[in-house]
């Protein structure tokens, strides 16, 4: 069997700027969690391990047009504030301290567990609207947990490339997550490599 | 629809450092013009990393008529080089941008001392 050629990272399917595209499909339905939002006052979190979506589901959250069913009638989330945790940049911890006191609108923090024992704190005692991803519970309302399966990591794989899906197969979809236990990122950046390496079959190096 | 093109001067898409990159850029608006119109040289990476754009050089046309057509001249800068590794791309292009609106022109250019990009073997 003649072995694919190797695809540019440009054309490579699972290059991250296709990845920073997919949308998050959720297992228990849009209107479960903007029901649980409601019920929380828009107080929240998103919780799920590594690679489970918990990024894409708060991105999708954060924009006033997704979430304008959940809001109570006649009322709007005026401003919304994201901030990505990144825990080696010093000059974050002023920005976010000043944010959670004076932001009026929607604050969405991708990293709570990321954050100091004092900003946590702050986090849960803000009395405005506050949207949260973490790895574990936190003491805010839990109004999604990310999961995975092999079949939405087959789904993702079909997004991105139809041919690839058709060549990996079912058994290999499913050794693919379970060898990443349940990483979609990292399962999806594993093909990334095998496509540069020629071993994967996609539209671009078929063609 | 507004209608946005662009185009080098004699075809050529591959440029050393030090190379004029000259070209035309037109437009087409119905109705209203928009506050500006602007040509970019840019470059951006792809791959399996974090995407990066970074304008090296930009000419605004302010207050432009609804349909017309004008040149550019960039200097093509000493690096970063055109590149296609395992994990990364770095591309060089030009790019027509107007104030709110979602049409764009681009043309993709190589930037090397080669006249194409380097590959390590």
């Amino acid at each position: 069997m003649t072995r694919p050629a190797a695809t540019k990272p440009s054309e490579n399917p699972f290059r991250s700027a296709c990845l920073d595209e997919l949308p998050y499909l959720p297992t228990e339905g849009w209107r479960v969690i903007e029901r649980r939002l409601r019920d929380a006052r828009f107080r929240g979190a998103v919780v799920g391990p590594h690679g489970h979506g918990k990024t894409t589901l708060i991105e999708h959250l954060a924009d006033q047009v997704s979430l304008a069913p959940a809001m109570p009638e006649g009322s709007t989330v005026e401003v919304v504030c994201y901030i990505r945790v990144d825990p080696s940049d010093r000059s974050q911890r002023h920005q976010i301290r000043r944010v959670i006191r004076h932001q009026p609108g929607l604050l969405v923090i991708d990293g709570y567990d990321l954050l100091g024992w004092w900003d946590r704190l702050r986090v849960r005692m803000r009395r405005r609207p506050v949207l949260v991803t973490s790895h574990r519970e936190t003491p805010l309302a839990t109004v999604a947990r990310c999961r995975t399966s092999p079949e939405l990591l087959a789904d993702l794989i079909e997004r991105l490339s139809p041919p690839a899906r058709a060549a990996l197969g079912r058994a290999e979809i499913t050794r693919l997550y379970e060898g990443h236990r349940g990483n979609l990122r990292d399962a999806l950046r594993e093909l990334y490599d095998r496509v540069a390496d020629g071993d994967l079959v996609t539209a671009a190096s078929s063609a | 629809m507004p209608t946005l093109t662009a185009e080098l001067s004699g075809g050529q898409t591959a440029f050393r450092p030090g190379d004029p990159i000259d070209g035309l850029v037109g437009w087409e608006f119905e109705g209203d013009p928009p506050k500006w119109v602007e040509v970019r040289l840019f470059w951006a990476t792809a791959g399996k990393g974090t995407p990066d754009v970074f304008i090296a050089d930009a000419v605004e046309f302010e207050a432009p008529a609804a349909v017309d057509a004008q040149a550019f001249r960039f200097v093509a800068p000493a690096g970063p080089f055109s590149y296609e590794g395992r994990l990364i791309e770095i591309g060089w292009g030009i790019e027509v941008v107007a104030h709110k609106t979602k049409e764009t022109a681009q043309i993709d250019l190589t930037l090397s001392s080669m006249g194409e990009a380097v590959r390590l073997p």
